[in-house]
């Protein structure tokens, strides 16, 4: 490929890409680290696009997570430890309506409430979190399905969940 | 609560549901820094004996480079898998001048915010297979080595700022992103004009 079609082809999946990207770190830190993150994401895929697959956006969202996971390891480094690690944690001002649903995520493990994140907001199917995630597809299938089940317990611990209480689909006893 | 249900409700805890598109001209902006900030270094064959050579005669002068420049405990070196642990002996790729890149000005925060790895430096040597060794005098970013080493490709020209390449006993600012020299006015001989502001700029 020459660096004319390289460019054409960078300029045609690119906006998309940074659509996406954009949205997947406004869900998980605060918008400067977003906007550092974004910038360093959309360097690594024209470094490697020729080693982009056709599927291209979980793998962009997996650069994005290890240059966002870089980009937190430097901050904690620096000591800028507080404020960064909890607009992690907690992404954003929920918007109001459903505080139930934030705080059962918050009571989740990282990695359960990333995955549902990612089925949830980035709208993907579990063959597309493992590539997300690098890990194998089933093994993404299995965990979103735990994730699953442990955000509906949390959600009844909390009584969040009142109404929706009677289905208990594949709950084992 | 079936799947949709759980869906819908994580939905509506969504903090980028808000989010407007980038307008059009911060998206091509972006695209654009992307495809100047760094040109794709192309693969290269390895010449492995002299590549093994070099890297004996490496490490031993990165053992006394160590006790020389050996740093405080407390700067951790940051970022990156350019090297893993602190004084090793840096490689970069210098790319090739083939790639014709669009540059624009340099900008402080585009350096700052895409160079993993920046140092000032002298070149001590340039190998037959056009290897760079340089001593570091100073890092601005990155791993805290006392050598760095830049292969430097055949067709590197016209994209280190001043004379264009490396060339023994003179001294450069090198900044470097996933083991790739930045050109196109990032990189380049340390009297450059404009390069030594835009590092103290950016770092």
């Amino acid at each position: 490929m020459n660096s004319d079609d390289r460019r054409a082809r960078f300029e045609a999946l690119a906006p998309a890409v940074i659509e996406a990207v954009r949205r997947y770190l406004a869900r998980r830190t605060d918008p400067a680290t977003a906007d550092d993150v974004l910038s360093e994401t959309l360097l690594v895929c024209w470094r490697r696009l020729d080693e982009m697959p056709a599927e291209h956006l979980p793998w962009a969202y997996g650069v994005a997570r290890l240059c966002l996971a870089n980009a937190e390891r430097a901050q904690r480094r620096q000591a800028r430890l507080t404020a960064r690690i909890s607009a992690f944690l907690t992404p954003g001002p929920p918007p109001p309506g459903d505080a139930g649903v934030t705080t059962a995520m918050a009571a989740l493990r990282g990695e359960d409430a990333e995955i549902l994140r990612l089925w949830a907001w980035e709208d993907l199917a579990p063959a597309r979190i493992a590539a997300v995630l690098g890990v194998t597809a089933n093994a993404a299938s299995i965990r979103l399905h735990r994730a699953k089940q442990k955000l509906r317990d949390e959600l009844r611990k909390t009584g969040a969940v009142a109404g929706h209480e009677e289905s208990t689909e594949g709950r084992r006893p | 609560m079936s799947d949709d249900d759980l869906r819908d409700r994580l939905r509506r805890t969504d903090p980028a549901a808000s989010l407007t598109p980038l307008p059009p001209d911060r998206v091509s902006r972006l695209l654009e820094e992307s495809m100047s900030a760094v040109v794709a270094a192309p693969p290269r064959r390895l010449r492995l004996p002299v590549l093994a050579a070099a890297a004996a005669a490496v490490l031993l002068l990165a053992g006394a480079g160590w006790l020389i420049f050996r740093p405080r405990p407390a700067e951790a070196p940051s970022t990156s898998a350019i090297a893993s642990s602190p004084a090793a002996t840096v490689r970069l790729t210098a790319p090739d001048g083939g790639h014709a890149a669009k540059c624009r000005e340099p900008q402080p925060s585009q350096l700052a915010s895409s160079a993993d790895f920046a140092f000032a430096g002298t070149v001590t040597g340039i190998d037959a297979t056009n290897v760079v060794t340089l001593a570091v005098t100073r890092v601005y970013r990155g791993t805290r080595a006392a050598l760095v080493q830049v292969d430097q490709q055949p067709g590197t020209s016209e994209t280190l700022m001043g004379s264009g390449k490396f060339e023994p006993g003179k001294n450069y600012l090198v900044a470097a992103n996933q083991g790739t020299v930045m050109i196109c006015g990032y990189s380049g001989e340390a009297d450059a004009e404009g390069l030594l502001s835009l590092y103290e700029k950016a770092f």
